[in-house]
């Protein structure tokens, strides 16, 4: 069952009624488990697909507990049970064998586990681990939730949302269903590498090669954030307030503001368990080498980032265009910090005349990483290869 | 004074859906539905 769908949206409205026919945690826990393991059904196809998705819930929530109880300690278990999972990614994928949502599901255990180990969480129960593991509205794509902030919101009295709660909600389906269900595609269709390719006498050449230039970008910002708008929208109906995962992500000016616009809640999670964990074990290694380690740190965390969309050249450049862009910014921002006066730098980053061609930049980089993301080199060349013809010609 | 607003609203969420629909009925190509990576 696909978020966007007729049946996706009719299950939904099933469950907010049901939610909101009682007023107590627990029910609503029920309620959530419910049209979770519904909507599951329709995802997990072969019995190995079941197999790997309750064992991974039930392992997670058991070696939560375990670290919880102080049965298990340490940040090795941790490790060990990560690696685990991040094993069983790269297999099913390796063998055409990936559970959809199986990613998403990854993230929230290592972050539960991580600050569940390190006492920073509530103690897991059954029934919310289960529903915030599972939640049928952020399985397939996020945003990725907190389970501290889940469980707080879970455990309130969920009354129901009130009309302009409601409404503000309805509006905001409504809008993501007109990002993915007319503008995404639409996008889709007239800004492939055929717009360029197929037709480069035609007039408007290079108004052609700007659509294709930006198109994946805005094909990816539609159907990703107007995906995140139905879902948020939806939690919002439950009465559940999901995190925000794009913020105008086309006004960065650096790619460090890119990062805090653009998949925000995986940018976090980025930040929070790969970027500061793999910083602070080389500045406790080597102390002195704070700004070369920061540069490394941006390189590798931007590295996994992109080998976690597949083990393929594209993912790997689309990471490492990300990781330099990043890893540049950061030495950028310091050596200001260190040439310029605070007040001037504050003039600087709040100067018009550079943030427009500095956000015209970042954009600009952004959309060729998209391309390097989407496309097949070959396909990248061969419309390079008619560029050049033109300006030749 | 909120009741008239929020009619206001539902009016306009109404043309909003209506004109999604209409766009839909008379046939949108199939949407892509996340090309990128979704596991």
């Amino acid at each position: 069952m696909s978020v966007g769908s007729w049946e996706f949206f009719a299950f939904a409205a099933l469950v907010i009624v049901l939610y909101h026919l009682y007023n107590g945690p627990r029910y609503h826990l029920w309620v959530l488990a419910l049209a979770n393991v519904l909507f599951l059904a329709t995802w997990l196809e072969t019995p190995q697909e079941t197999w790997l998705a309750v064992g991974t819930i039930v392992a997670g929530y058991a070696v939560g507990r375990l670290l919880q109880d102080g049965r298990l300690r340490g940040r090795v278990v941790v490790a060990v049970y990560a690696a685990a999972l991040l094993g069983i990614f790269v297999y099913t994928h390796r063998y055409g064998l990936a559970l959809v949502g199986y990613s998403y599901l990854m993230f929230k255990q290592i972050h539960a586990l991580i600050d569940a180990e390190a006492g920073r969480l509530p103690t897991l129960r059954p029934l919310a681990w289960f529903d915030y593991t599972c939640g049928f509205y952020v399985w397939l794509s996020g945003p990725i939730q907190r389970y501290g902030d889940f469980v707080a919101q879970a455990d309130r009295d969920g009354r129901p949302p009130d009309t302009g709660q409601v409404l503000a909600a309805l509006d905001r389906v409504v809008n993501g269903c007109f990002k993915v269900l007319l503008v995404a595609p639409w996008i889709a269709a007239h800004t492939g590498p055929a717009v360029v390719l197929e037709a480069p006498a035609a007039p408007y050449f290079w108004g052609r090669v700007a659509a294709f230039a930006f198109g994946y970008y805005a094909f990816l910002y539609l159907d990703f954030g107007g995906y995140c708008d139905i879902v948020i929208g939806l939690a919002a109906l439950l009465g559940l307030q999901l995190p925000e995962n794009f913020r105008r992500p086309w006004l960065a000016r650096n790619m460090l503001d890119f990062w805090q616009r653009w998949h925000v809640t995986l940018s976090l999670w980025l930040r929070d368990y790969v970027f500061n964990a793999l910083y602070l074990a080389l500045l406790r290694g080597i102390p002195r080498g704070g700004a070369v380690w920061a540069v490394l740190a941006y390189l590798v965390t931007f590295d996994v980032a992109g080998l976690w969309h597949g083990l393929t050249w594209n993912f790997i450049g689309f990471g490492l265009m990300h990781g330099v862009g990043t890893a540049a910014n950061q030495v950028g921002r310091m050596a200001l910090k260190r040439w310029l006066s605070p007040a001037a730098l504050a003039r600087y980053q709040g100067h018009h005349a550079l943030r427009v061609p500095a956000t015209v930049l970042c954009q600009s980089y952004v959309a060729l990483s998209m391309l390097i993301f989407a496309y097949p080199p070959h396909t990248l060349l061969a419309v390079w290869n008619v560029a050049r013809l033109q300006v030749g010609g | 004074m909120s009741a008239v607003r929020n009619l206001l609203r539902l009016l306009w969420l109404a043309c909003k859906v209506a004109l999604l629909l209409a766009v839909l009925w008379h046939g949108v190509q199939a949407p892509p539905h996340f090309v990128y990576q979704q596991f």
